[in-house]
């Protein structure tokens, strides 16, 4: 394949527009519904957050997108077409993901994780990489100079030998992000990138991200660290019991007194009285009285 | 550590003599205590004496760090290395191991180590446990046995043996093929399970001569022996003044069989499809999600592992001359299964002395007869619990079982993300 040497990331080819869209995406398991009635798009190089007390279904929601769970109801589509029902299928259409919960291949180096990304854009024919001919060769050298890239895209170039597992923690995160970005996705699905950071850590992964859209990528995340999401993201989707609470810009979000609601689980005077140790309810009874 | 650079011709000369003394060492091992017989009581125990000395004598060069140091120093002149290693193993039938006996024992620890380095496709890369991994050693023994004996003498077929060779690999390919779909389903436990049952159904169609293919309890004699250029390899080899014991061809033959069979794992392991094999052993989920098909990958993992015990296979069946299903059953699985994990899953050399221990042990222990299983059963307990991590370890595997403070990283530096971003816009 052609890849041309100055960008990192090779975006499918520009098209205004849907990437990835899920309408009326309803999963159910057993009685449970995880996820209600979801609908949302994600446009080109657009940044969405999502965000929602545990349990709300974001990770769910990331499950159907990539094709690990296929819904009870309702579709997703990915530059209009039906998304397959197959996570390696997804990810050679350009979807690709990272875990809440790290799952990098811990005994492999941090490159062997990103060549493992390359797996889907190499073409090695059998009988080549048997008996490591001349496309072989090609191909593994061009795997590896994107695989150097790219770690020097996250800034793990000096762990480039090293085994992931012992990988400092936020580095091992970073190390997701490359491993996804090796698969020359147009959406990059991020789920808790930040989970376990200190701040300096997080504004990293911060510019990371935004780095990430400059290449053309669009970007879903997954946070808890709402001051995070809305200093990151273009969009705010607030996922609340399966649900889609709200959408909109980070403005209208933080100023919905219906997602305070659903976030927090309490009205805002009585979350900061708890905050400051004041008896809300105390001062108001004194003031009747 | 040792860190010595020396010149390129020193270091080559080390590698040779080192190779060489490989080489006297591995005659030495073999033939130790001679061969067990009635008027030979002592060769056991001769022999695990000397055994126990050697690996004495291992071990603290290993605790040196001069067996380090080798590897490092092959490591740099790697094609060196394999010529020389290739041409040593050629060289045994010149050694005292050179008689007729340790040439068929030692065919036998090729045919061995060429099913264990297959086995080690399935279970060390892709690990996928499997039980019932000998039944392609007998499915390749079978098809060659059906090809070049009785069965096609009748119909007057004469297959040459490179062509009967590449027939029992495919055969077996497609086995495995077929082993290996049902059990993309079922992971770990359950995968295990599967694979026994069909070691199982393989052992039990062989003995019941299913299709008149395997002969049943009678097996099926009469193979003839290989020849090449009108010299048959059962005979004694004339070559100038030089006059080589019986089987000696047998024995170059298997060899290069393995260092074929090496060759394929080496390079598929550093492959595209050897990591995906790798990732999937490490996560599947994680693999799927990185565009890994788990589902061909795998059946392609069997398919391989399969068509290299069937290549083993058909050399087996020549150089026996009676294939028989009691060649095949559960223990011989589980022994290479313990070959591999023994040596070290993953590795080359590991395999490769797995097999040889374990199928050199019951050889050597005969006279020990009803205690010879309870002795190898300890042995490999005793090495189990001293070096987890199998004899000659995958590095990787190593780092995974050895202490966690000894890999620790420096700590990071203030995060680079931010520049590393920048250079990447650039």
């Amino acid at each position: 394949m052609n890849e041309s040497a100055t960008t990192v990331t090779d975006a499918v080819a520009p098209q205004r527009g849907t990437l990835l869209a899920a309408s009326g995406v309803t999963m159910q398991f057993g009685g449970l519904t995880a996820l209600n009635d979801v609908s949302f798009g994600l446009r080109e190089g657009e940044i969405i957050g999502l965000i929602g007390p545990n349990g709300a279904g974001k990770t769910t929601l990331f499950n159907c997108l990539t094709g690990l769970y296929s819904p009870t109801s309702g579709a997703v589509t990915l530059n209009g077409s039906p998304l397959p029902q197959d996570p390696a299928r997804v990810t050679e259409q350009g979807v690709a993901r990272t875990f809440q919960n790290i799952r990098l291949f811990p005994s492999m180096t941090a490159e062997e994780n990103v060549l493992v990304g390359r797996h889907v854009r190499m073409k090695q024919n059998p009988l080549s990489s048997l008996l490591h001919g001349p496309g072989f060769r090609r191909s593994e050298a061009e795997a590896a100079e994107r695989t150097a890239k790219l770690l020097a895209f996250v800034g793990l170039t000096r762990f480039s030998d090293e085994l992931a597992r012992n990988l400092p923690y936020g580095d091992q995160r970073r190390l997701e992000i490359a491993r996804a970005l090796a698969t020359d996705p147009s959406v990059l699905l991020l789920d808790e990138p930040t989970a376990g950071m200190n701040a300096q850590e997080t504004e990293a992964t911060r510019q990371l991200i935004f780095a990430i859209r400059d290449l053309g990528i669009s970007v879903v995340v997954i946070e808890h660290d709402t001051k995070f999401i809305f200093t990151l993201c273009d969009r705010v989707l607030v996922l609340v019991q399966g649900q889609l609470l709200v959408e909109g810009t980070p403005d209208e979000v933080r100023g919905d007194p219906r997602v305070v609601e659903a976030y927090l689980g309490a009205p805002p005077e009585e979350v900061e009285a708890q905050v400051h140790g004041v008896d809300v309810h105390g001062s108001e009874g004194q003031e009747q009285g | 550590m040792w860190t010595w650079r020396l010149g390129r011709w020193v270091e080559w000369a080390l590698l040779l003599v080192v190779f060489a003394l490989v080489l006297m060492l591995v005659a030495a091992v073999l033939t130790s205590g001679g061969q067990g017989s009635a008027a030979n009581v002592y060769s056991g125990a001769v022999f695990l004496s000397f055994l126990g000395a050697v690996g004495g004598l291992l071990g603290a060069l290993h605790a040196s760090g001069l067996l380090t140091w080798v590897a490092a120093v092959s490591e740099r002149h790697r094609v060196f290395s394999i010529v020389v290693l290739l041409a040593c193993a050629l060289l045994l039938p010149f050694t005292s191991a050179g008689t007729e006996y340790w040439m068929t024992v030692a065919a036998n620890i090729g045919v061995y180590a060429a099913t264990a380095i297959g086995l080690n496709i399935v279970v060390g890369l892709a690990g996928l446990l499997d039980l019932g991994y000998v039944a392609f050693l007998g499915i390749g023994a079978f098809v060659a046995a059906n090809l070049s004996g009785a069965a096609a003498a009748q119909l007057d077929i004469s297959v040459p043996f490179p062509l009967v060779m590449v027939i029992s690999a495919v055969v077996a390919g497609i086995f495995g093929a077929i082993v290996g779909s049902p059990t993309l389903r079922v992971r770990g436990d359950y995968l295990a399970i599967v694979t026994l049952a069909f070691g199982e159904i393989f052992v039990r169609s062989a003995q019941n001569n299913i299709g008149g293919l395997t002969g049943g309890s009678n097996a099926i004699p009469g193979i003839p022996a290989l020849s090449l250029f009108g010299q048959s390899f059962n005979e004694r080899l004339d070559i100038g003044g030089l006059r080589l014991a019986p089987g000696v061809l047998y024995y170059v033959l298997i060899v290069l069989i393995v260092a074929a069979v090496m060759l394929v794992f080496a390079n598929l392991k550093n492959s595209r499809l050897g990591r995906a094999w790798i990732a999937i052993r490490e996560d599947e989920d994680a693999a799927r999600a990185m565009g890994v098909r788990t589902g061909p990958i795998k059946i392609l993992a069997f398919l391989i592992g399969a068509m290299l015990a069937g290549l083993a296979g058909a050399f087996f069946a020549h150089k026996t001359a009676t294939v028989s299903y009691e060649s095949f059953r559960f223990l011989e699985s589980v022994t290479l299964l313990a070959a591999v994990i023994l040596g070290g899953m993953g590795t080359i050399p590991g395999a490769v002395l797995g097999a040889s221990i374990l199928f050199v042990l019951p050889e050597k222990l005969r006279e020990f007869s009803d205690y010879r299983l309870l002795l190898f059963g300890i042995a490999l307990v005793l090495i189990m619990r001293f070096r987890p991590q199998g004899l000659v370890p995958d590095a990787h595997r190593r780092a995974e079982l050895a202490p966690e403070t000894v890999d620790e990283p420096p700590p990071p530096p203030p995060s680079t993300a931010g520049a590393g971003a920048k250079a990447g816009q650039a």
